[in-house]
């Protein structure tokens, strides 16, 4: 044990204040995780006069503790080549068990791990180890190993490193924090970019025929899902409407809606009908499929002389009929698989006709699963049911549709697009 | 509720089980999973189980998972097989169609028979 007199003491602890002090204003000067980490052990080593001082962080996916900080003559070996399980040598039991550790001579604790001065050449005599911890949770461990005038670490050296190592897990929770905050904006900016491109892909007007109503919504979730439509002029007397809804959300969903729908643009007028036009479209998005991305859609051509109906459904939920006479049906209940899965899936395709007085309602399942704070979802019976009791006009069925979803959901932030597009022939 | 997943090998290949939610948060895991299958089963891997009993909810992000590992699977010649669906699970693929593109099989032993 050191032997120091009430001055010398006295002397020693106002020092070790100052260094305290001084190490707090450190870790709140700057947001450089790397360069306080190794200045507060680089200050640890001068004032605990230790021969080398180290700091490890656990890496969460491997369970590791890596070195960020290695200070002494065989540090930048050890930052290179070593690290160490959870468990494994005395700094894996203390990130492990969440306890200070001091030893007089590591080499006396079965836990000690010699391979690291096996492989430098260095021989660890006394050592102080400490987890560094935010509540409960453990990020690290810290070490001081051996000190320069040959003497034993004491218990005021552990208090001190204790304290010393408190600030370094406060400096490692500071910059993990502006670490997340700097995500969660840049994915805010990602939300903007996704919502834009989805935007402008959109229509911005409803087609204007004579004799029939076209009507459209579309509220983005949130998170910005993949929810599209359309309508393609093909000629004066036929017109393409579109539905769909890409898995995923977020960018990537975005950005393969914008390259599906124009895809699917350019095959309404090249194939001969429905069907065969999403037949292509599918094999099209399997050969380029990535991550397994796949979209439902529902692809109907209007004929607007005749108000003959050809439905091609590649795994998206039926539209709903609703006809003159009150009654409500499902259209394309037999569709094909969604689009982009497997190449050469064959599509089938049903005819109806559109009488006056009918509306055709598409919709996507944001509208389906809307959710309210109860967590209960807005369900397809009550989205029926309110079809058969709502106005057929598709302008105020579409209101009648939005109106009490946002009723049901109430200020509840949804975690899905809502699409709704109605037509009909007027009365 | 995160996902919980266990790999095991099997004679056929490996069966990978699902527990929990399978969704926009927790699919990547289910991937990393899959990736770190396909690596360990490079030749000779017949085919990938997947056991959906314990799952709670998939939404379209965990469809396109599986969406993944078929077509991974279908590069290498092996099969993907789902088997023992969740009613929720059963109900988000017959509402999108998706039993015309996946082999599902009932059981576990169903889906190991005939490969």
């Amino acid at each position: 044990m050191k032997k120091l007199s009430n001055k010398a003491r006295l002397e020693q602890k106002v020092k070790r204040l100052s260094t305290l002090i001084e190490v707090n204003g450190l870790i709140s000067s700057s947001l450089n995780l790397d360069q306080i980490l190794e200045n507060v052990m680089a200050i640890s080593k001068q004032v605990m006069n230790a021969d080398a001082s180290s700091l490890m962080l656990i890496d969460e996916k491997t369970k590791e503790l890596v070195y960020q900080v290695a200070l002494g003559k065989v540090g930048e070996k050890l930052k290179q080549e070593f690290r160490l399980k959870l468990g494994q040598g005395i700094a894996g039991t203390v990130a492990q068990e969440g306890k200070p550790l001091l030893l007089e001579d590591a080499y006396t604790h079965p836990k000690f791990h010699r391979a690291h001065d096996d492989a430098t050449g260095y021989r660890t005599k006394s050592m102080i180890t400490v987890p560094l911890k935010m509540g409960e949770r453990i990020t690290g461990v810290a070490q001081v190993i051996n000190r320069l005038d040959g003497s034993v670490f004491d218990a005021d050296d552990l208090e001190l490193f204790i304290a010393l190592c408190g600030m370094a897990a406060i400096a490692i929770e500071n910059a993990r924090m502006h670490k997340s905050l700097m995500e969660k904006q840049r994915l805010v900016k990602d939300m903007e970019f996704a919502r834009t491109v989805q935007e402008s892909f959109l229509p911005q007007t409803t087609p204007e025929i004579a004799s029939y109503t076209f009507s459209a919504h579309y509220t983005p979730a949130q998170e910005v899902g993949g929810d599209f439509y359309d309508f393609i002029h093909l000629d004066r007397g036929r017109i393409g409407i579109v539905i769909g809804d890409v898995s995923g959300k977020g960018v990537p969903a975005a950005l393969y809606m914008a390259k599906l729908g124009s895809d699917l643009r350019t095959l309404a007028f090249t194939e001969k009908d429905p069907a065969s036009a999403l037949q292509k479209l599918n094999t099209m998005l399997a050969e380029r499929s990535r991550r397994g991305m796949f979209a439902t859609l529902l692809y109907v051509e209007l004929e607007t002389q005749s108000g003959k109906l050809t439905i091609s459904n590649a795994g998206h939920l039926p539209p709903l009929i609703k006809k003159a006479d009150g009654s409500v049906g499902k259209l394309a209940t037999a569709g094909g698989s969604p689009l982009g899965i497997l190449a050469g899936m064959q599509f089938g395709q049903e005819t109806a006709l559109l009488d006056r007085g009918d509306t055709v309602v598409l919709y996507t399942d944001g509208i389906i699963e809307a959710m309210n704070d109860k967590e209960a979802l807005y369900g397809y019976e009550r989205f029926e049911a309110l079809v058969r009791k709502s106005d057929p006009d598709p302008e105020l069925l579409k209101s009648a549709i939005i109106e009490d979803v946002n009723l049901f959901t109430g200020l509840s932030p949804q975690h899905d697009d809502m699409t709704l597009v109605c037509f009909g022939v007027v009365k | 509720m995160k996902v919980e997943i266990t790999t095991e090998k099997i004679n056929a290949g490996f069966l990978l089980k699902l527990k929990g939610d399978v969704d926009m948060n927790s699919s990547s895991d289910v991937r990393t999973a899959m990736a770190e299958i396909f690596k360990q089963g490079r030749s000779g891997m017949k085919a990938l189980l997947i056991d959906l009993s314990q799952v709670r909810y998939m939404d379209s992000s965990g469809i396109a998972t599986l969406v993944e590992g078929m077509q991974n699977c279908l590069k290498t010649g092996a099969r993907l097989r789902l088997c023992e669906l969740s009613p929720p699970v059963r109900d988000v693929f017959e509402l999108a169609r998706l039993a015309s593109v996946f082999e599902i099989f009932p059981t576990i032993t169903d889906a190991s028979s005939g490969l």
